[in-house]
């Protein structure tokens, strides 16, 4: 036997024995282990049936039966059973594996609801839930019946907004529009309106095509928006979409094209909206509530290109331009004269958005805008330029599953240069009236940090705390906004919420020149303090809001320096929305009372909000009646503006005229406001023909405005000598039917 | 003779022994197919439930199967319909980890196209359970489901899953009876082609396609082609209560009641 052979035999023989001992050690396992019993019970001690039991080291697992009872072979010895089943919170159980052990008895407990599903911000009103709070679709906008397919005029469906006008600008709890945030791709946005001079903005800059969603919050909102008093409306624009679609609408009022072009399927992608707005049409057919020089005119396009550079990022660029001009006899006290104005608006926006080591989503924008206007009435007028510019980063990081931590930096630029001529006397606006000259621009930065945790406190306990810091380089001020906020999931459908915070403003530029204002006036501060409560199920939701907002440092009049932080106000009140579906019929109910006084500018002392009303009532219906026909109606009702009464005249020898003598500041009241509103939509789908093929979805409606043909009051005018006093009509006094079609493919 | 030849039958029934300690039991998965079929045979979720524990138990021994992942999707697909009716929260956590397990399964196996397609289809359940979600969730569904036909244009699961989702589709979204009937017809024809090749694959879904067309021919009034589809859905499968229960009965019923097809 060679020495050869010898190892031969020596290494098949060693081989054999090791795999015998092998097997030995694999095959003898099953006859050495033991047998793990148990049961896996709730809470409670139900069983939980079906319920996964498995020992991932030893790649071992069964299911519970009915009676949540389950069993295993295993070796000897420790080893972690981790048991898991849907509605539960993972459980890892170490035990020690050995012949003859008692059953286990495995306790889950209830899995709580994930942070990103529970909504702790309160008064986010709108149609459906998002862990921020509530957003409105563009298919809501789109529905909404009197909301002629415009945000603004469909966010005056929902409650927090008093609306005591036709105008869309947005009367947030009893504040100033401008103490609403209106942001468009995280970047603010300061002139969204049309016609905001005529009519305090009658309709959206921005087109409908291009809005993915919107959420919108009435007060208590996060430390992520900064600079506003009272609410946010945060708009975000079309995502990347692998569709290569076109859409031509018409109506009475205007046309409009949009398109989605997928210029590299899941890659690069164009959305683009052009609308034009001449309701010449309209007054032609039906009248127009004023007497214009020229019928009023809009124009704005928006076009935003998208590319995804990563699975998880992308970046796009959004410009937007809009115009607009109107010149109307309009009335102010006892003076007529031609009002004009025109104005342009151009916004670029860079944004990215990517996730960070796979956990924190970043979201960044940088955007630059220019907005110009300018106005004429009698011996006034005035050019306003203003060169913004404004950059963000938000970070959201889920730490674990009990927090999600926010932050972020802002950094805003706002230059506002005003050159005009302004009345002396502000009861005079007759011609050769005095005026003063006014060229004033001042210039402030604005930066802010903020940081907010969101989390789990303690079983169905949820909250949100942070604060956010700003600078305001004038007067070269920090604030500081601390806010937080409470949310008691009683069960699945009730939630109770509670929220305190304060929120600060900066004051309107033209108070801050140096020459003409006071470069020293603070931020303007507001304090919120919210509680509600909310039912919700797959087909109903009720909430219910009581709110109190302090205001401090308001804006007053001052002999020596012009103007000073010396007002005050408050605005407190209770907002109720009940919203359901029962089979194709759903709709909603809005009600909101508010009790709202300050004191700013010439008040002598605390008086009646300008911007309250005391109830107002929404109802909005919308009815399927198969896949292809809605009807809708809307019904709106608020309690009149506030306004102040002239008591009396004096007469002015020098110019010949007579001026008004005010009485107490607000105390009338202008009618209560109504309006419904009626809307039939069918979609359609056109067949291929003419080289074209088959359509999208189409869709042609037709709305009745204002059905009832009720004069709804927007101001007074008086004749000369302010011996009679006559209403001054809103923009949809008389009956208007305004007919649409959308085409797309 | 080499000894260590002699040695490889003793090697292969030592490896043989050892496998089924560490890997699905293929009689296993057998049963779990057998008890989620059962459960879809009587609308019985208890055991659809079942089934998919039982699933899960063996996910434990091959954490890395897609084909495992997958069949707890697909447990987790028939069961979210089953439950949203009645406890919407629980079947929206269904949605939920069905597409987090189709995710597993396409990270083992990217061109895994039955898995996205799944994924498609839970997508399109899940835009009930999300509300706002749901403008980008359409998107990606359709985008998804487009990706799988192209991945395997030959796969009758995947046409069966498009014409499911073309059928819930709004018309004026590209959607309807009409549309879904053309790739249900797809499907029928591709799984007649079909032999499946192993234990572990998503061979399921014969009779859906058939039931799903009878559906379409309901919705389109077409009665009696409705009702030949659905005793086509039974004789692939003579257990399924729905077709046998509900459906056939009410297509008999509307050809009696409604009177002629709409043609």
């Amino acid at each position: 036997m060679t020495i050869g052979r010898i190892a031969r035999r020596w290494f098949a023989g060693g081989l054999f024995l090791a795999f015998a001992m092998g097997a030995g050690v694999m095959t003898a396992e099953p006859a050495r282990a033991a047998r793990v019993e148990g049961v896996v019970v709730d809470r409670t001690g139900q069983p939980v049936e079906y319920a996964t039991v498995a020992v991932p080291a030893l790649k071992r697992g069964a299911a519970t039966d009915e009676r949540g009872a389950f069993a295993l072979e295993l070796p000897p010895g420790p080893t972690v059973l981790e048991v898991s089943q849907i509605g539960y919170e993972h459980a890892r159980v170490t035990i020690t594996v050995a012949e003859g052990m008692p059953a286990l008895r495995v306790e889950l407990h209830d899995e709580p609801v994930p942070l990103a599903e529970v909504t702790v911000a309160t008064s986010a009103f709108g149609k459906s839930g998002s862990s921020e709070g509530a957003v409105v679709r563009r298919i809501d906008i789109m529905t909404t019946p009197g909301g002629a397919a415009d945000i603004f005029q469909s966010l005056r469906a929902l409650p927090g907004l008093n609306a005591p006008n036709d105008g869309a600008a947005l009367y947030v709890r009893g504040g100033d529009p401008h103490e609403t945030l209106i942001r468009l791709d995280s970047g603010e946005i300061g002139h969204p309106y049309h016609w905001e001079g005529a009519s305090g903005g009658l309709f959206s800059a921005i087109d409908t095509y291009m809005i993915e969603s919107a959420f919108f919050s009435s007060g208590g909102f996060s430390t992520k928006y900064g600079g506003a008093l009272s609410g946010v409306l945060d708009i975000q624009t079309e995502d990347l979409k692998n569709l290569k679609t076109v859409s031509i609408g018409a109506n009475l009022a205007g046309e409009t094209v949009s398109s989605t072009w997928a210029l590299v399927p899941d890659k690069l992608s164009f959305v683009g909206s052009v609308a034009r707005s001449a309701p010449g049409v309209l007054f032609k057919l039906y009248g127009a509530p004023r007497d214009y020089e020229s019928a009023p005119t809009s124009v704005n396009g928006v076009g935003k290109l998208l590319f995804r550079y990563s699975q998880t990022g992308r970046i796009s660029g959004l410009y937007l331009a809009s115009g607009d001009q109107v010149a109307v006899n309009s009335q102010t006290l006892n003076t007529e004269s031609v009002y004009s104005q025109h104005s342009n608006v151009r916004l670029a926006s860079l944004q990215f958005r990517d996730v960070l080591a796979g956990r924190i989503a970043l979201r960044g924008q940088l955007s630059s805008q220019w907005y110009g206007s300018h106005w004429s009435f009698g011996p006034t007028g005035a050019a306003r330029t203003e060169r913004n510019a404004e950059a963000n980063l938000d970070a959201v990081w889920p730490i674990g599953n009990r927090h999600e931590l926010s932050f972020g930096v802002n950094g805003r630029h706002f230059d506002t240069e005003i050159v005009g001529r302004f009345a002396a006397d502000s009861t005079d606006f007759m011609p050769g009236a005095p005026t003063r000259e006014q060229v004033s621009r001042p210039v402030v930065d604005y930066p802010g940090v903020y940081l907010e945790d969101k989390l789990r406190v303690w079983g169905p306990l949820y909250a949100t705390l942070g604060s956010r810091f700003d600078w305001a380089s004038t007067p070269g001020t920090w604030t500081s906004d601390p806010r937080g906020a409470l949310a008691w999931r009683v069960d699945d459908h009730q939630t109770l919420r509670i929220a305190a915070g304060r929120y600060h403003q900066l004051a309107d530029p033209r108070f801050l020149d140096p020459v003409y204002g006071n470069p020293q006036l603070a931020p303007l501060a507001a304090d919120h303090t919210i509680a509600g409560y909310e039912w919700k199920t797959d087909v109903a939701n009720v909430r219910v809001e009581a709110y109190h907002k302090e205001y401090r440092g308001l804006v007053t009049n001052d002999a020596a320096t012009y103007y000073a932080n010396a007002g005050r106000g408050y605005a407190r009140g209770i907002d109720v929305f009940t919203q359901g579906t029962h089979g194709s019929l759903t709709g909603w109910v809005s009600y909101g009372y508010l009790d709202s006084k300050r004191l700013e500018l010439d008040d002598p002392h605390l008086v009646r909000s300008r911007y309250g009303t005391g109830h107002a009532v929404t109802l909005v219906t919308r009815y399927q009646l198969n896949s292809r026909w809605q009807v809708g109606g809307k019904y709106n009702y608020a309690a009149g503006r506030p306004v102040t009464p002239v008591v009396d005249r004096t007469f002015d020898a020098t110019r010949g005229i007579w001026h008004p003598v005010y009485g107490e500041h607000n105390s009338e009241r202008l009618p209560d406001y109504h309006r419904l509103d009626v809307r039939i939509t069918r979609l359609f789908s056109l067949p291929s023909a003419a080289g074209l093929k088959a359509s999208s979805v189409c869709v042609l409606y037709v709305e009745a405005m204002n059905v009832l043909g009720l004069h709804n009051v927007q101001d007074y005018a008086w004749n000369s000598d302010y011996t009679e006093r006559r209403p001054i009509d809103s923009v949809f006094s008389r009956r208007l039917l305004v007919a649409g079609v959308s085409l797309s493919w | 003779m080499n000894p260590i030849r002699r040695l490889l039958p003793i090697l292969s029934l030592v490896s043989c022994l050892t496998v089924p300690a560490q890997a699905a039991d293929p009689g296993a998965l057998a049963l779990a197919r057998r008890t989620l079929q059962d459960g879809m045979n009587h609308g019985d979720t208890a055991s659809m439930l079942k089934a998919r524990g039982q699933f899960l138990g063996l996910l434990a021994a091959e954490p890395d199967s897609p084909a495992l992942h997958y069949w707890v999707a697909l447990a987790d697909w028939r069961l979210v319909p089953m439950l949203s009716g009645k406890d919407a929260a629980t079947a929206k956590r269904h949605c939920d980890e069905g597409l987090a397990q189709c995710d597993a399964a396409l990270q083992a196996n990217a061109k895994f196209a039955d898995a996205l397609a799944l994924k498609a289809g839970l997508q399109g359940m899940a835009i009930q359970f999300n509300g706002a979600a749901g403008i980008t969730l359409a998107p990606q569904m359709v985008s998804n489901m487009a990706r799988a036909v192209e991945m395997a244009p030959a796969n009758p699961r995947v046409r069966l899953l498009d014409g499911i989702g073309t059928f819930h589709m709004p018309v004026f979204f590209g959607g309807g009876p009409d549309k879904a009937l053309e790739k249900l017809k797809k499907a029928h024809a591709l799984y007649a082609a079909e032999s499946p090749t192993d234990s572990t694959s998503p061979a399921w879904g014969r009779d859906d396609a058939f039931v799903w067309a009878g559906r379409c021919e309901m919705q389109l009034k077409e009665y009696t082609a409705a009702r030949d589809y659905f005793r086509q859905a039974l004789e692939a499968n003579p257990a399924n209560g729905w077709v046998r229960m509900t459906l056939l009965p009410a297509a008999e019923d509307s050809l009696v009641t409604k009177g002629k097809d709409k043609s």
